[in-house]
């Protein structure tokens, strides 16, 4: 099982897409994986960015446990 | 690829963000668990971040609704706003929507998650669903409309329709359709003038391929109403649709199509000169075999003049005699009647022979079957 693929099973992909990747040829299984991790990590860095740039209107000795609250 | 293939990885390219070409590999994959993975992709990376967007959506439930729309458009951006308004309660998430400005809420429903805003969706008035689409119309999103009209209410939908004149649109946005039973209803909604738009820019944008394909996802009536508007288009843009489905192996789409003509457009369409090319005979054959839709073939065969038929009795007794045997074991007998019925004199001899040769076992049940069939009786003679 390549990196990719293992990653995205510790993330939580649901099963059935595991099992449509892992049904692929190895080569265009590890790909699949890379491309949807890879999507999966500018998705995050977006939102990641969205909610940075909504904590900037908190002043700041509060940011951190506002950040905490809502975002975990 | 097949045009459907082209759009299923487009829709999954564009949520990976990555260039189709880069997801080509997956041309041969069943069309359904393409779509299945990508919907559950979708879904994991919405739930990524799901609790965030469930917190941030009850802070917006205790300010009013037009801070929260400020707060929307200055603070979260598009994004944050359409995983938001997927956590809120519909009636809660549809005020937010009649304060936001309508390119800050198209841009949010490019970013919402089919699954998790499907109630959203359902639930807008006519009035936001139409502004929406309008706007998302002008961005080039056709993939978003088609995810709009999968889900947005009747009444909603014949708003939006009206509004859309742009034939290329219409036809993308039926192309990238989810559920592609929705077809009968939003073409039934389109008027004659909208129909004939959506076959004009079939021809003016190359889109033909989608329009055969996804005319095999229409009821009867309908198909027949679009066929005979094709009909209508003149023999160059027929021959250009016989090349296209000989390409892209539509043929059974194109035979279901003008089955469903009348019969003055279905004479004028089968015997297009386009049709008597051998290689676009042997391409018809070869993929009406390989489809096994005999039927619809022969149905449409007794209609060919001598100078179509004779073509394909070429390919029929020459370079594809092992069809004559599965067309005999495959077609209902009525349909192979009326070929024979309709054969001349001068094809019998080489038609016996192929029979004889390739199909004999067919053909003497076939025969046994249809014992009194008057269709069949020259053949018989030339058979003994």
């Amino acid at each position: 099982m390549s990196d990719s693929i293992s990653t995205l099973k510790t993330k939580g992909l649901p099963a059935d897409a595991l099992a449509f990747i892992e049904s692929l040829p190895a080569d265009q299984a590890n790909k699949l994986a890379d491309t949807v991790l890879a999507a999966l990590e500018t998705k995050d860095a977006r939102v990641e960015k969205a909610m940075n740039n909504a904590l900037n209107v908190v002043p700041g000795p509060f940011r951190r446990p506002v950040k905490k609250m809502l975002f975990g | 690829m097949h045009i459907e293939t082209q759009a299923e990885l487009l829709k999954l390219s564009r949520l990976l963000e990555t260039d189709e070409t880069n997801l080509a590999f997956l041309d041969g994959q069943d069309l359904t668990a393409i779509a299945n993975f990508r919907s559950a992709v979708s879904g994991f990376f919405y739930e990524q971040h799901q609790d965030s967007y469930q917190r941030l959506a009850g802070i917006s439930k205790l300010v009013p609704t037009g801070a929260s729309a400020k707060l929307a458009t200055t603070v979260l951006g598009s994004v944050l706003a359409a995983g938001i308004a997927s956590e809120l309660p519909p009636e809660r998430a549809i005020k937010l929507a009649d304060k936001l400005p309508e390119d800050f809420l198209a841009k949010l429903c490019i970013h919402l998650e089919p699954k998790y805003s499907r109630d959203l969706l359902a639930a807008m008035p006519d009035k936001i669903v139409a502004s929406v689409a309008k706007t998302l119309l002008s961005m080039g999103e056709h993939i978003t409309l088609a995810r709009f009209v999968a889900v947005i209410q009747p009444s909603a939908l014949e708003a939006v329709t009206r509004s859309i004149d742009d034939g290329e649109a219409m036809v993308k946005i039926a192309l990238y359709l989810e559920d592609k039973s929705k077809l009968d209803t939003v073409l039934a909604l389109l008027n004659e003038a909208q129909q004939r738009a959506t076959l004009k820019a079939a021809t003016d944008h190359e889109l033909w391929p989608a329009v055969l394909s996804l005319n095999g996802h229409l009821n009867t009536e309908l198909r027949g109403q679009m066929g005979n508007l094709v009909a209508e288009q003149g023999e160059a843009v027929l021959s250009h649709i016989i090349e296209v489905a000989s390409e892209q192996r539509l043929w059974t789409n194109l035979l279901q199509a003008v089955n469903a003509m009348d019969n003055q457009h279905q004479q004028l369409v089968v015997n297009i000169a386009t049709l008597r090319d051998a290689p676009v005979m042997e391409s018809l054959i070869a993929t009406v075999a390989s489809e096994n839709s005999w039927d619809e073939l022969l149905a449409l065969l007794p209609l060919l003049d001598q100078e179509h038929l004779t073509p394909a009795v070429d390919v029929l007794t020459q370079s594809q005699p092992e069809a004559l045997g599965q067309a005999l074991s495959q077609a209902h007998d009525s349909k192979l009647l009326g070929l024979f019925g309709h054969l001349p004199d001068a094809e019998l001899p080489r038609v016996a022979k192929v029979l004889k040769s390739h199909a004999a076992e067919n053909w003497q049940a076939f025969a046994a079957r249809n014992g009194d069939a008057h269709e069949i009786e020259a053949l018989k003679a030339q058979m003994a």
